[in-house]
């Protein structure tokens, strides 16, 4: 009846409208307008390129810090008022990586104002009789002025302390053996150090930041964009003229999920990306640092994580459609953030080896499959195909469940 | 043409529409005049297939909705209770994202959008983005992304809401060209004089019930008062709630 009242007017345009539009199709077009929509978006932008810039940046500054504090060849300044005064100690300071320098005009009149309004980290003073003293064979007294409250200060005056202690000691015994007594009756107890604060160790706890940090850039890089197309769309009014639309749910979820799933895995992998490339400009042999993150062990973190992206997004596109806006989605889904860093916390309290079952479980699955390529084992095709088979098996499931929300009245006009 | 009967739809203890009938053919515009909260919106959103009704059917060109929505989707041009738009994209960009997804695509899909700009007065808007949009200018993206599969029928839920003087007389001009088209016409409104300049048939709603119908005339006949607010108080029993 409808085609032959259509046929009988004559006006032009009567049902121009052709086929409905397939899922597959809907989310083609669904997907175009996102990504243009969430390339506009700089809030967006923001999230999927904070980690990526982070990265490089957070790296160079640390690893800086570190070659500069703690390479073994660092050597400490320190200025010493009464320079001339003992000549042999100067020089044992030299081969004890102690750097002893006369003090500059500046600090003499005043060492402790010196130290205390931070123009120095620590100032020895020799007196003038120390010649004297020590000709004569008596104990003579110096004086060394640092901030225990300083760290760097603490350092040096520790560094400072401990080779004019070995001095002290290296002139008793000679004294002792010029008088025919063993100097090891002096020492009954010898104490050896061994500090393993090496900076490989801090170096190497740095690194293990980057595959958490790519993890974590994969539910950060979607989230402002599965936030924008689910309760944005809603709280802006534009959800319920898009769903009169002939088009399948899947098909508009599906769009959606491509983008935010898209933004994901952009983030991760400029994540990975930025941070080899950062920590290739670092020299880390100098750092006593025997192994590092090459572009192989990148390339199997970012095959760990692909699957991850689509979990991600589809996730917390899901949670988003339950909140009645934009506000309210991201405060759900900055507690959902801790979902990525759980498998890790667990795994760094009690470590076990990587069990089968556990490729099943997706987020664990990715987090023992870092560790593993951390510790030089990269996980086998088998254990990477059944995590990402689960993974993205669970990302299907979150999808489909928020396609069949969009038929329902209270999320769409729910108040 | 737009067939509903019998629909009824409760919200909880609400009882939102109960048992709404009526007819808008085409060729006319068929006005659904109803106080704030009388169902007016519940109504069409059962007719545009969003809420299911509890009983009653809603046809459109003869397809019932809720057994093949997609396909009544399709003969359906709708301006919904909410017409939000999407801040970064173009007017262009909008029509052309629902035009798509009405499964129009390539040349016949870009020539129908120059038909609609033209047709609309909405070429100098075209390519700019909807954000900082007036309310008149956002009403026609609004119409015209419901226009761009040319649809036999529309349904228009307070078309005129928040619109100023001269946009409220171009949406009307709008309606009328619609109507001169052959196109099957229902909108809603709770402004009298509105429905009485542009209305072929009344529905009066209220309370979930149809009240009265006819012809603007026919209304002011039956009740026998000269003007039309005085029939549409008289039709819904008191002048509580009106809007």
């Amino acid at each position: 009846m409808s085609e032959s009242a259509n046929k009988s007017r004559a006006e032009p345009q009567a049902g121009l409208g052709g086929r409905a539009p397939g899922p597959f199709k809907v989310l083609l077009v669904v997907f175009r307008k996102e990504l243009i929509d969430a390339l506009r978006d700089r809030r967006s932008l923001f999230s999927a390129l904070l980690f990526p810039l982070l990265m490089p940046l957070l790296f160079s500054v640390m690893f800086q810090t570190l070659i500069e504090r703690e390479a073994p060849t660092a050597r400490t300044k320190l200025p010493v008022i009464g320079l001339d005064n003992a000549p042999g100690l100067i020089e044992h300071l030299g081969t004890q990586g102690v750097d002893a320098a006369a003090a500059a005009a500046d600090l003499t009149p005043d060492p402790r104002a010196a130290i205390e309004t931070g123009k120095a980290e620590a100032i020895l003073v020799i007196p003038e009789d120390y010649r004297k003293q020590y000709e004569a064979g008596r104990p003579s007294s110096l004086q060394l002025y640092f901030d225990d409250s300083r760290s760097e200060s603490r350092r040096t005056a520790r560094t400072a302390q401990r080779a004019i202690l070995g001095y002290s000691q290296r002139v008793g015994a000679l004294r002792l053996v010029a008088r025919g007594v063993s100097p090891d009756l002096l020492l009954p107890i010898r104490v050896e150090e061994h500090d393993t604060s090496t900076p490989s160790k801090l170096t190497a706890r740095l690194l293990s930041l980057i595959p958490m940090l790519a993890l974590m850039a994969c539910f950060i890089g979607s989230m402002q964009v599965a936030i924008d197309t689910t309760a944005g769309e809603r709280e802006r009014g534009s959800l319920e003229p898009l769903l009169i639309n002939p088009a399948s749910r899947f098909g508009l979820s599906g769009g959606k999920w491509l983008t935010a799933s898209l933004f994901g895995l952009v983030s991760c992998s400029l994540t990975l990306a930025t941070s080899l490339a950062a920590m290739s400009r670092v020299d880390l042999p100098k750092l006593g640092l025997h192994f590092s993150i090459g572009w192989e062990q990148g390339l199997q973190m970012w095959l760990v994580l692909v699957p991850l992206c689509a979990l991600a997004s589809a996730l917390q596109m899901l949670i988003a459609t339950f909140a009645r806006s934009y506000k309210e989605a991201q405060t759900y889904l900055s507690l959902v953030l801790f979902l990525p860093m759980l498998p890790g916390l667990l795994l760094s309290l009690s470590p076990v080896d990587t069990q089968p079952w556990m490729w099943a479980v997706p987020v664990l699955a990715q987090t023992q499959f870092l560790t593993d390529v951390m510790a030089g084992s990269p996980p086998g095709a088998l254990g990477l195909g059944a995590a990402a088979l689960a993974t993205l098996g669970l990302s299907l499931v979150c999808l489909a469940l928020g396609a069949r929300l969009l038929n329902s009245e209270r999320i769409v006009f729910g108040r | 043409m737009i067939q509903v009967s019998q629909l009824d739809k409760r919200f909880g203890a609400i009882h939102a529409v109960a048992g709404v009938s009526f007819q808008a053919a085409d060729g006319e515009i068929t006005g659904l005049l109803g106080p704030n909260g009388a169902g007016k919106t519940t109504t069409l959103r059962m007719l545009y297939g969003l809420t299911q009704a509890d009983s009653g059917s809603a046809t459109i060109d003869g397809i019932d909705i809720a057994r093949a929505p997609r396909e009544a989707q399709q003969r359906l041009g709708v301006v919904p209770d909410q017409r939000g738009l999407y801040p970064r994209l173009t007017a262009r960009e909008h029509i052309h994202y629902f035009g798509s997804l009405q499964g129009l695509s390539g040349e016949s899909l870009d020539a129908r959008i120059e038909a609609l700009l033209d047709e609309l007065d909405m070429r100098s808007l075209a390519d700019r983005r909807v954000q900082g949009f007036s309310q008149g200018e956002r009403a026609k993206v609004a119409i015209a992304r419901a226009l761009i599969h040319a649809p036999q029928n529309l349904i228009l839920d307070e078309p005129t809401n928040g619109l100023d003087v001269m946009a409220t007389r171009s949406m009307r001009s709008v309606i009328r060209d619609l109507k001169r088209q052959g196109r099957c016409v229902v909108f809603s409104s709770h402004i009298m004089q509105e429905v009485a300049e542009l209305c072929d048939r009344v529905v009066v709603i209220a309370r979930g019930r149809v009240v009265a119908t006819g012809t603007p005339a026919a209304l002011l006949e039956h009740a026998g008062t000269s003007s039309l607010e005085d029939a549409f108080v008289a039709a819904i029993g008191s002048a509580e709630g009106l809007g």
